[in-house]
């Protein structure tokens, strides 16, 4: 059976797949991939047409030993692109990187991991999913069987990381409330370095407030403005419900560019309400 | 359904649904009918907040296409609906309930006694995994804590804020703890892994009452 060993990392680590969907009424966000398109590639590099079981790592810093014949794709995070056969030895080290923040090593199968709640996904703060640590090994869930192996991506067909910096936002139920400090609409964000699997901060865009709001539920890119004056943009595992009023949602088909941006990164905004779309 | 409600989009695959609070459980009941039709191609997900649901739905889905759903859907009167009951054994240990009963101007023993005799019911669920906002009650309208706990256990009852709360595991939190239960609200083990469920009924006995 295919299988690799975590000889060391530098942050958390997670095993994540497509996300936990059905219990968020019964408050569990849906966890998974924090960039759903890079965790995609690095599945397709490792021959996945669908995206599995794939360890999740941030900027970098991990390396980890193969221990039995195995396909593997990595895309991400310390501009990682690569699919291919690894021999029983052979090592992967990704270098620490400050130019995006998340990336995946897939392998073919998929890593074989118990799911809770029909997934896979580590939800670190609830303590939901399995965690991976040093020197633990991983097995995949399908021998590799290179004559049905399909590698669906080449690496030199993969797409960069998606550079361009502007992200979608649609307007709103409590846009109104920004009035006439509506500044968040006319400057670039800046990206705090508050940023984690729940949500990304961004600063110096708005005045504080002391709105106090019914809690409402929330998706994963509702952007919702904090008594300092912060906004935060809720990420995949992010609250269910929230109190503080929600002046915008990011578009869903950005959510993977605003993942990868690092902190003080600057972003342009581009606001729409629907029935322009 | 025929009563009242309000659609507003939220995302690019989420609704709005605002109802009035007293069609809650009837829309409930219909949002659960509807999410086990299997012909239902729209809904997929539903979360219930203090004022509105979120409804997850296939992108690209219309506001007619929606109503039209709602409007075909059974009509549900509150009087088919039997509600789940819950009855949770609870020993009033809680850190906080001396300065509650304090703030409640109030006795230990009236407190108790009038905490017990309340009826509860989940009004909506957050927070981590299994936490529900139970409503009900006569006196949880007090503020949280003014420095959050780091560490509160499972199966503490708190209240806070208009609602009453059972941690369902540990962690922080700014609740003020009265009691303790050691009924598991959420164990991802189970095959049913949450004890509650929004529109659920709660029932607290006094454990050391029960013993007696």
């Amino acid at each position: 059976m295919q299988s690799v060993k975590i000889i060391s990392h530098v942050l958390p680590i997670s095993i994540q797949d497509s996300g936990r969907y059905g219990y968020r009424k019964y408050g569990v966000p849906i966890s998974g991939f924090m960039d759903a398109e890079a965790a995609a590639i690095a599945n397709k590099l490792a021959g996945n047409l669908i995206p599995v079981a794939t360890i999740e790592y941030a900027y970098g810093g991990l390396k980890l030993e193969v221990l039995t014949e195995s396909y593997i794709g990595v895309f991400g995070a310390g501009q990682m692109n690569i699919g291919r056969l690894y021999k029983a030895g052979e090592w992967i080290t990704i270098p620490m990187t400050g130019d995006a923040v998340w990336g995946y090593v897939a392998i073919y199968g998929g890593f074989k991991i118990s799911q809770i709640l029909e997934s896979v996904s580590k939800h670190s703060r609830a303590e939901i999913g399995k965690s991976i640590e040093v020197g633990d090994e991983l097995l995949a869930c399908h021998e590799l069987t290179t004559d049905k192996l399909n590698c669906y991506y080449k690496t030199e067909q993969c797409k960069s990381l998606n550079k361009h910096k502007t992200i979608r936002i649609a307007r709103g139920p409590h846009f109104s409330l920004l009035g006439s400090a509506s500044k968040p609409v006319e400057k670039n964000w800046k990206i705090s370095h508050l940023i984690d699997r729940s949500g990304y901060r961004i600063i110096d865009t708005c005045d504080r407030h002391s709105y106090s709001l019914k809690s409402i539920p929330l998706c994963k890119g509702a952007i919702q403005w904090t008594p300092g004056g912060e906004l935060i943009v809720a990420m995949a595992d992010g609250p269910t419900v929230g109190g503080y009023p929600i002046i915008g949602v990011v578009h869903e088909d950005d959510l993977s560019t605003l993942a990868q941006c690092v902190p003080e990164s600057i972003i342009n905004t581009q606001w729409y309400d629907f029935a322009e779309l | 359904m025929d009563s009242a409600f309000e659609l507003i989009q939220f995302s690019e695959s989420s609704w709005s649904f605002k109802v009035d609070d007293d069609d809650i459980d009837k829309w409930i009941s219909t949002l659960d009918v509807i999410l086990r039709n299997k012909s239902n191609q729209l809904i997929s997900e539903w979360v219930l907040g203090d004022a509105c649901f979120l409804l997850f739905v296939t992108r690209k889905t219309s506001r007619a296409e929606l109503a039209r759903l709602f409007y075909q859907s059974p009509h549900v009167d509150n009087h088919n609906i039997t509600p789940v009951v819950h009855h949770i054994p609870i020993q009033f240990t809680g850190e906080d309930l001396e300065e509650v009963t304090i703030k409640s101007q109030m006795s230990e023993k009236d407190y108790i006694q009038k905490f017990l005799a309340a009826e509860y019911s989940v009004k909506f669920m957050g927070f981590t995994p299994g936490f529900a906002y139970i409503e009900g009650g006569f006196v949880s309208d007090l503020p949280r804590r003014s420095s959050p706990r780091t560490h509160i256990a499972a199966g503490a009852v708190a209240v806070a804020a208009g609602y009453t709360c059972i941690y369902p595991s540990q962690s922080a939190g700014g609740w003020n703890v009265i009691a303790y239960t050691d009924i598991k609200i959420f164990d991802e083990k189970k095959e049913t892994p949450f004890l509650f469920s929004p529109g659920d009924k709660i029932k607290f006995n006094n454990l050391l009452e029960e013993e007696e």
